[in-house]
């Protein structure tokens, strides 16, 4: 599977629609042609059982002595073999094939079904019908009847069968391809108002007092990182392979840093952070994570708090504890990060975060003891 | 340097002609593909900018009529889409490089700089010599002894594409086609105007060759 995995992510997406339009198509005719020709050959044999059955009906009546040359006629004329036994299975006359069988043989045919194909050795395979102690059979001909069958199916039916499959499987498509569509055209839609405002900043960087310069910088910077968490966050709801090539291994431990060195000096922080944890992810999936924690303890923290933070390396991966009072936050303020149902607005930010933990089936624990807010987010443990 | 940049947004088109110009380089602008193939065609460019997601078709279509057409400058690509799959497929249909939106001004310029002086002359670096003049390619500076010469970026973009052609002859017609945008009076003396202005700051660097047009011999 991991193989298979491997192989198909290096397929282009028109390689990989092609060959799901193939495969569905393809497995769609197989199908298709395979009851086919099940259904002929079912009803070729309800064709020659009931033939029998009246055959065997005329026959009976011509079973009779005063009727014997009108019998042999008859038997020759469609090609028939005729048994007639008694009682005690003992034969009582003969006729086609029936003559050269020995008498175990012909004991064994007594006991035939109804209507049975059976292979008589040296002879082939016939089709008998019994009843009233009288046997009649003919030499089977479905293999005959099928030949003809299957060229009108290959020519015919086949091509039709062929043309709907393809239908069906361009829709099967088409309705796989709709969400990264979709995505493209949320990431273009996203992306080119965010192009606009970077390119505009950019031109009006030269003409601001040198105060809003490092502002405007700022801003922008934070911009173009946007335009990649497009992708990413696209990626993760559309749960698109072709979008998930920005995965690496990256160093869990700076990329946190990073971020704390960033928060203003005006509160405490008390971090202890392992160092060179390497994990593989899609970066800006786990700037996301760190920068909605980190602001909104920030946001949410009391007047001289502090935060707890604590990345430790486990098992399976990582493990990011973190701690902060929070004076006036909501009671239900992680609720949307633990629980689906609870949809309270705080902020796209803490969804996301959400969103991303349960798609890559990282471990979410929330507590609130005394007003203090603990999170922890733990990688899976079957990584 | 000319070049033809397709975007259909207007208001990210006239940003980049605006930075693009401002750093010397000449820009003509198409809003749709249809306009954009039409304009490649029939004018010599020294670079494509194109964004895929035209109003009237994919972007690509354009670098893939430019490649059969036998148009051999450099392009770049500008997209929305800037997953492994999109900048393969920008490549297999003949881009030299590709950009993902949203982008740093700064950057594309290095890229368009980079790309120019590629299809020029790949040996050449983003920061070289000609006679005693450095050139410094992605901040359009120019330094004579180690001082700085202020250039309008019109007498940039003749003084680059001279020097980035050394020891050829380059007649007026040509400056005109890849340092001017589509707007300029082709019977103008302009040219000569210009090449008297760089003179008086750069010394007697550019060579009159009468008749035939200008050069800078090394």
């Amino acid at each position: 599977m991991l193989l298979l995995n491997k192989y198909l992510s290096k397929i282009s997406l028109a390689g990989k629609l092609t060959l799901l339009v193939g495969s569905i198509s393809s497995f769609i005719t197989f199908l298709s042609f395979v009851l086919f020709i099940q259904l002929i050959f079912y009803s070729t044999e309800l064709q020659i059982k009931n033939t029998l059955s009246l055959k065997h009906q005329e026959v009976t009546d011509l079973a009779k002595p005063e009727k014997s040359s009108e019998l042999a006629n008859y038997l020759r004329l469609n090609d028939l073999s005729l048994f007639i036994f008694d009682e005690n299975n003992e034969v009582v006359a003969r006729y086609g094939i029936y003559r050269n069988l020995d008498s175990e043989t012909l004991k064994s045919l007594t006991k035939a079904k109804e209507y049975e194909d059976r292979m008589i050795l040296d002879y082939g395979e016939y089709d008998m019908y019994t009843k009233n102690n009288i046997q009649i059979s003919s030499k089977n001909t479905i293999l005959y009847i099928l030949k003809g069958s299957l060229g009108k199916t290959i020519i015919i039916i086949l091509p039709i069968i062929w043309f709907v499959s393809i239908a069906v499987s361009v829709f099967v498509a088409k309705i796989f391809i709709s969400p990264i569509m979709k995505a493209r055209n949320i990431s273009h839609e996203l992306k080119t108002p965010l192009t606009r405002i970077v390119s505009t900043l950019q031109l009006l960087i030269d003409d601001v007092p040198f105060n809003l310069k490092e502002k405007i910088k700022n801003s922008y910077e934070e911009l173009l990182n946007l335009g990649d968490h497009v992708d990413s966050i696209l990626s993760m709801y559309s749960a698109n392979k072709t979008y998930s090539d920005k995965i690496s291994i990256i160093n869990i431990s700076r990329e946190l840093n990073i971020f704390l060195n960033d928060i203003p000096k005006t509160i405490t922080i008390n971090a202890k952070i392992e160092k060179d944890i390497s994990y593989k992810i899609d970066k800006n999936l786990i700037h996301i994570i760190f920068r909605n924690l980190i602001s909104n303890a920030i946001k949410y923290n009391t007047k001289n708090g502090y935060i707890k933070i604590k990345l430790k390396k486990i098992k399976s991966g990582w493990e990011l504890s973190m701690e902060n009072p929070t004076g006036n936050r909501n009671e239900t303020f992680y609720s949307s990060l633990g629980n689906e149902d609870k949809k309270e607005s705080h902020g796209l930010g803490m969804t996301l975060v959400k969103d991303i933990c349960h798609s890559k089936n990282f471990d979410i624990q929330i507590s609130n003891t005394n007003n203090i807010y603990k999170i922890k987010i733990a990688t899976p443990q079957n990584k | 340097m000319r070049i033809l940049l397709v975007e259909d947004d207007e208001i990210i088109s006239e940003n980049i002609k605006a930075f693009l110009s401002s750093k010397g380089l000449s820009i003509d602008q198409a809003f749709d593909k249809k306009s954009g193939i039409d304009k490649c065609f029939s004018e010599d460019y020294d670079l494509l900018i194109i964004d895929r997601g035209l109003p009237d078709g994919e972007g690509l279509d354009i670098v893939s009529e430019a490649r059969k057409e036998s148009i051999n400058c450099p392009i770049l690509v500008l997209t929305a889409r800037n997953q492994d799959q999109d900048i393969i497929e920008g490549f297999d249909h003949g881009a030299d490089d590709y950009l993902s939106k949203p982008f740093d001004l700064h950057v594309l310029l290095a890229r368009v700089k980079s790309l120019i002086r590629r299809g020029v002359n790949p040996t050449i670096k983003a920061v070289f010599k000609v006679n005693d003049i450095t050139i410094n390619t992605n901040l359009s500076q120019v330094i004579r002894n180690g001082n700085e010469v202020k250039l309008s970026p019109r007498e940039y973009a003749i003084f680059e594409y001279l020097a980035l052609h050394p020891n050829k002859v380059i007649d007026r017609t040509t400056l005109l086609t890849h340092a001017w945008d589509e707007n300029v009076d082709l019977f103008s003396n302009t040219v000569d105007v210009h090449i008297n202005y760089l003179r008086k700051k750069l010394g007697n660097v550019i060579k009159t060759i009468r008749g035939k047009g200008y050069v800078i011999t090394q």
